[in-house]
């Protein structure tokens, strides 16, 4: 079952991306909707009781999701492999430019030596690949104390806090 | 130069625990090797042909004593007692073990020194001109921007896993010794009609497999706007940039795919969305940084004549003086490039006895620092002109007196298939070929500034193509060949070079070049040097004198 870190703590969390072919009525757990399909499954959205989110891939274009995106508590973002950055980018846009204040998750070959950042562009939760250790994963949330740059955490840059000696 | 203050220097410290906990999950089978990659590679360990290699990162190539003498050390207690100094500011380790990386970067953290992002797919360090500061041509000192740059590039979150690698320059003179035309960026500062700083914003340069001078993206921004723009730039090209191919996946393919016109709207328009915000960059910061790098204390001292000096010394000063001696913007004092291309020692490499000497030599001689510069040199930025002599024979003494600054056998050179699993040549042997078949010094002073750079394969480590005469390791079937192009340049107006014709084996080279070198002396106009004549003549008469057939 896939472990979800959310709020400092990890438990398992069973998903699933929608696809348009299949549906498995079954399922319980939380339903992840393709952007680029999300015109086939208005029905669906309307009659499930269970959590859904908004799934983007990393070469999704987010601007064209720009007026739905308040419809979701849940966006997760896809990260086909770990290499792949753009969906810091993505995450970023969510948060600074479209002010989105749901849940936003980091789906796919989420590693613990990319947690931090991820955080920082303002990932709220993360699916961790299967063999990510729990524990060291909480404990990358805190891998730095002080970072540079403003980013989606917090605005502000180290130099507009340094106390100048 | 920049002095750490707690924060940056608890950042350093953070870094070197978090690589040694990756290191010690990595060696206790936690993290797979395709995991670790990238992980070792932003913090500049490369797995090489026979061992791990360390870059450790100079910023912008400036260096004070006490980081040379840890660097000495470093060699001593964790490699084989030498470093090699690269075309990107920055020092190599070719020997260190995977094991004790984390101990080589805590003693690092102690002298204000890492390896962050020396490598892999993200902003690397920053480079510039080695005469910051001093050089008589400058407009703005680069070097606080520099800093301003490397502090928002260190683990920016958002640009950590880009398409590619990832440079910028940043020059302040009249000429641009930074190569900045065949960077990622290149940052040009100047100053507007009022006097005020602003920059001019490069893109898309690089040279590799498709080698491309940058594109203007824009003529002026105001220092508030600098990084926010370049988060701009950055932020197109981390979501737009090939990671299909990774050849094709530099900005300047980018650029090219999308034409400068689409990729600078694409920047503009998202600029205008984030520019904004809490990164604007306050006055007090700029201040602050600048702070670092204003003038020393010079003292009141007049020019001297050079010919009454060189009068005074031995045999052999004079052609240094004349060649690795450079006008500094205080009278009396100078700038004094070490290079490190004697005849037979790889091009970049020193020793830890040499570096020692060196420490002690900046010290005496040179306020107590020392740069290191894209051509693989060292330079003494503050040298007193009465004390010229002194200097010269105390480097003498240790064979880094070699009087060839600017001039052919001050070549660029990559390491080659001695050390690179890339390689195609063997480069250092070649340039150990090349020094020796033209040792007469008067005849390289005569043939004057000439840039020769040697690139063991088409990444271009070397920069071949912007060199005045490029050398190109090749494989044909198996056997290692050499292409040869001239006419390339790497200054502001940078041009690429052009291939003369089918490639050479590595014993005909030397001859070539003696060719071609014939061809510029018998053709140049008076004071012309080979560059001008090579871009006035076209490759022809190049062409036609090597490839003659012997009568
Ligand atoms: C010994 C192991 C080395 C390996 C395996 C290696 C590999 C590479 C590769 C694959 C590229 C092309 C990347 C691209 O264009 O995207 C590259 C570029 C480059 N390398 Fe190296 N390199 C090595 C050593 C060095 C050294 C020692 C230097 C400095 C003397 C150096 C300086 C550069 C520079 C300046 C470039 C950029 C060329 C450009 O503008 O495109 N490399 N290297
Ligand atoms: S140019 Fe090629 S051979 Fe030379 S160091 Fe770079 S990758 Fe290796």
């Amino acid at each position: 079952m896939p472990r979800l870190l959310k709020n400092n703590e990890v438990f398992e969390d069973d998903y699933q991306i929608l696809d348009s072919e299949s549906e498995d009525l079954a399922f319980t757990g939380t339903l992840l909707i393709p952007a680029r399909e999300l015109d086939q499954h208005e029905k669906l959205l309307e009659q499930k009781q269970q959590p859904t989110g908004l799934f983007l891939d990393s070469d999704d274009n987010v601007e064209s999701y720009a007026d739905i995106l308040s419809s979701f508590d849940l966006i997760t973002i896809n990260f086909p492999k770990f290499i792949d950055g753009r969906g810091y980018s993505l995450c970023r846009i969510l948060r600074d430019r479209y002010h989105y204040k749901g849940d936003i998750r980091a789906v796919g070959d989420v590693l613990i030596d990319q947690i931090f950042m991820l955080q920082r562009c303002g990932f709220s939760s993360y699916y961790l690949r299967e063999d990510q250790k729990a524990e060291d994963a909480i404990k990358a949330l805190d891998t730095f104390s002080l970072r540079y740059q403003g980013s989606s955490d917090d605005p502000e840059p180290l130099y507009r806090k340094r106390k100048v000696s | 130069m920049y002095k750490y203050d707690e924060y940056d220097q608890r950042i350093v410290d953070e870094r070197v625990s978090q690589f040694r906990d990756q290191t010690r999950r990595y060696l206790a089978g936690e993290i797979a090797e395709d995991d670790f990659l990238p992980l070792r590679l932003q913090n500049g360990l490369y797995i090489q042909r026979f061992a791990p290699m360390l870059r450790i990162a100079i910023p912008y190539g400036l260096l004070n004593t006490r980081q040379v003498r840890r660097l000495s050390e470093i060699s001593r207690k964790y490699d084989k007692g030498y470093v090699h100094f690269t075309t990107r500011q920055n020092v190599q380790l070719n020997w260190p073990l995977l094991e004790q990386v984390p101990e080589i970067l805590a003693d690092l953290a102690e002298v204000e020194m890492h390896a962050v992002q020396t490598s892999g797919a993200c902003i690397r360090n920053t480079t510039t001109d080695q005469f910051a500061g001093v050089a008589r041509d400058e407009i703005v000192d680069p070097r606080p921007w520099c800093e301003i740059i490397r502090q928002w590039s260190t683990f920016h979150p958002e640009f950590a896993f880009l398409p590619r690698k990832f440079k910028i320059a940043v020059c302040g003179s009249e000429e641009d010794r930074a190569a900045t035309m065949v960077h990622d960026i290149g940052v040009h500062a100047f100053r507007n009609e009022n006097g005020n700083v602003r920059f001019k914003i490069l893109a898309g340069g690089g040279l590799g497999r498709t080698p491309m001078v940058a594109s203007v993206i824009r003529e002026s921004i105001e220092p508030e706007h600098l990084l926010t723009y370049l988060d701009a730039i950055l932020r197109v090209y981390n979501r737009y940039g090939r990671r299909d191919n990774k050849y094709k996946a530099r900005i300047k393919i980018l650029v090219k795919a999308m034409t400068p016109e689409v990729f600078t709207e694409k920047v503009e328009s998202e600029w205008e969305q984030i520019k904004d915000s809490a990164s604007l960059l306050p006055e007090a910061e700029i201040e602050r940084v600048s702070q670092h790098f204003i003038d020393p204390e010079y003292k009141g001292l007049v020019d001297q004549d050079f010919n009454d000096l060189a009068l005074q010394a031995p045999i052999g000063f004079h052609s240094w003086l004349k060649q690795n001696v450079f006008a500094h913007k205080k009278p009396g004092y100078c700038a004094v490039t070490v290079t490190l291309k004697a005849t037979g020692e790889a091009p970049g490499d020193v020793s830890a006895e040499q570096l020692d000497v060196i420490a002690d030599l900046a010290d005496q001689f040179s306020l107590g620092e020392l740069r290191v510069s894209h051509e693989q040199n060292l330079i003494f930025a503050d040298v007193e002109q009465t004390a010229l002599i002194e200097l010269w024979e105390k480097l003498s003494a240790v064979g880094l007196a070699t009087a060839n600054r600017g001039l052919l056998t001050d070549m660029i050179c990559c390491p080659g298939g001695d050390f690179c699993a890339l390689a195609n040549a063997r480069s250092i042997p070649l340039a150990e070929e090349i020094q020796r078949k033209f040792d007469d010094i008067d005849f390289l002073h005569d043939v004057g500034e000439l840039d020769l750079n040697i690139s063991g394969c088409m990444n271009a480590c070397a920069h071949h193509h912007v060199g005045h005469i490029g050398i190109l390791g090749v494989d044909r079937k198996g056997i290692e060949y050499y292409q040869v192009q001239v006419g390339g340049s790497a200054s502001k107006g940078a041009t690429l070079g052009k291939i003369i014709g089918p490639s050479f084996k590595r014993e005909e080279i030397p001859d070539v070049l003696e060719k071609i070198l014939n061809v510029y002396i018998e053709q140049r106009r008076e004071d012309e040097l080979f560059i001008d004549t090579c871009q006035r003549i076209g490759i022809t008469p190049f062409k036609e004198r090597v490839y003659a057939q012997a009568a």
